[in-house]
């Protein structure tokens, strides 16, 4: 440090040491601190509470209407989210964890290939469908090309990393992986603080196609981190440009909002940011223009950060053109 | 700040003590370094308890007591931020008021250039005002500093450095 910054620093001391002499200590607020925090607690609950009903009569209805479209004699399927209307392009593409490999396959399954049954989600990563995935199963089977396809884990940490483009969010903190659908918790290590990690979001991924051997793709992220993207509705039509919002729950947010495909890779057809946002199971909203989508599904990812990380926490959804 | 999965409950005991001990003993050094950045004691007073507030339904994150502090100065920071930035908008909508809000007891005692220094810190770009108070008021290091705003060390390095660089150039005193 030189000779004039150490003056300047000695007077910059005094100063502050100066000023804040002269902040009178504050009244003991203690109560209002607990009164405020029980009252968010509270109105948290009563969400959760609702949600959790609202959830359990859907689920019903759900099962309901399920049972009688498919009693005998019916002709028609249920649908409850818009089919995957995937355009049969090629294989994925984009950051993948490293190059094709050519290592001996597993044995392939010695069933035959189960009829794909009707894919309920949108495909937003690493295929773009059925056919595709179908594609890449066949390459698979013949050479044992990617097989990293076959590990939940490594697809939603390459959907983070190489997709989303969140280089920081590079760790699994956690998974529940069960035969045809999987949810796993990606996140980072926490600055500073060893052996500390945080969640950024639950990736959901779901076996598409048929067979032991079918490759999990992601199809969104649960809602579970403070963070949401309610709108658009997950499989909805859109249009440029979209209004999107949802709910948030931190101090000093600062919501960046992004539309991307496939076929552009980690390049962004549409961006916003930033949106300033705060508070307890706050509504946030905003709108966001893209251009150039070409892909049957787009992916809309909502995220926020800058208190640790440029980006902390982040939900997806779908939209399709 | 990330949500909490699981919340805590009101009344825990070891817990609520803990951070009873926190408000009782930081507190006022916390409403002082918000002082320091949004001139307003009221706002300040305000900001800190929405920091206690937010400590409060986070504890059970903050799973290393040391870092509690740690939380609470960086939940500040924010909230100086929000406010200054509501409070800048205010201001532009009132009319022209002294930048400084001492009191006039306050304001005599002052002197001139204590006066000039705050003035100029708080022009400088936020990162650097935060960090030089964050080194010169509480006297972190630069890794607390680095982990208090979520900067990288290397960065607290370059902000004071400018910081001090434009402080001494706009008080005239130009190295």
């Amino acid at each position: 440090m030189s000779t004039g910054e150490r003056d300047v620093t000695t007077r910059l001391r005094d100063a502050l040491a100066h000023q804040t002499a002269s902040v009178p200590a504050p009244e003991d607020r203690w109560e209002d601190v607990e009164v405020r925090a029980g009252q968010l607690l509270r109105r948290r609950r009563w969400n959760r509470a609702a949600y959790l009903t609202i959830g359990l009569a859907a689920a019903v209805v759900t099962v309901v209407v399920a049972a009688s479209a498919l009693e005998p004699g019916s002709s028609r399927r249920v649908t409850t989210v818009a089919p995957a209307t995937s355009p049969q392009t090629p294989v994925s593409r984009g950051p993948g964890p490293g190059p094709e490999t050519t290592t001996a396959s597993p044995a392939p399954s010695t069933s035959a290939p189960q009829p794909a049954s009707a894919f309920h989600y949108q495909p937003l990563w690493p295929f773009a469908g059925e056919a595709d995935a179908a594609g890449w199963q066949a390459r698979y089977r013949a050479g044992g090309q990617q097989p990293w396809h076959l590990d939940p884990a490594t697809t939603a940490i390459s959907f983070t990393t190489g997709y989303l483009g969140y280089a920081d969010i590079n760790l699994v903190v956690d998974r529940t992986v069960g035969p045809a659908d999987a949810h796993v918790a990606v996140g980072y290590a926490v600055p500073s603080t060893p052996n500390r990690t945080s969640v950024a979001a639950i990736i959901h991924l779901v076996k598409l196609g048929g067979g032991a051997d079918a490759p999990w793709e992601v199809v969104g992220t649960d809602d579970s981190r403070g963070i949401s993207l309610a709108a658009p509705a997950y499989g909805s039509r859109i249009s440029s440009p979209v209004a999107v919002g949802g709910r948030i729950t931190g101090v000093d947010e600062s919501i960046h909002v992004r539309v991307l495909q496939q076929s552009s890779g980690s390049t962004p057809i549409g961006d916003r940011c930033c949106v300033p946002a705060g508070g307890t199971d706050t509504a946030w909203a905003t709108s966001v223009g893209f251009a150039g989508a070409r892909d049957a599904v787009v992916t809309l990812v909502a995220s926020t950060g800058g208190h640790l990380l440029a980006v902390e926490r982040f939900a997806v959804t779908a939209g399709r053109r | 700040m990330v949500s909490t999965d699981e919340d805590p409950q009101i009344g825990e005991p070891v817990e609520a003590i803990s951070l009873r001990q926190l408000y009782v003993e930081q507190r006022w050094s916390l409403v002082r370094l918000a002082a320091l950045l949004i001139h307003d004691r009221d706002q300040s007073e305000e900001v800190v308890q929405d920091a206690f507030v937010n400590a409060y339904l986070a504890w059970d994150r903050i799973s290393d007591p040391s870092r509690a502090l740690a939380y609470l100065r960086s939940a500040v920071l924010n909230g100086a931020r929000s406010r200054l930035r509501h409070l800048r908008v205010v201001e532009r909508t009132q009319a022209a008021r002294s930048p400084d809000q001492q009191s006039p007891e306050a304001a005599l005692v002052a002197g001139e250039e204590h006066r000039m220094m705050i003035t100029v810190l708080r022009s400088l770009p936020r990162r650097q005002a935060e960090c030089l108070v964050l080194r010169f008021y509480l006297d972190l290091s630069e890794a607390e500093t680095a982990s208090t705003l979520g900067i990288s060390p290397g960065s607290v390095k370059t902000h004071v450095h400018r910081g001090l660089a434009a402080l001494a150039t706009r008080l005239g005193d130009p190295r």
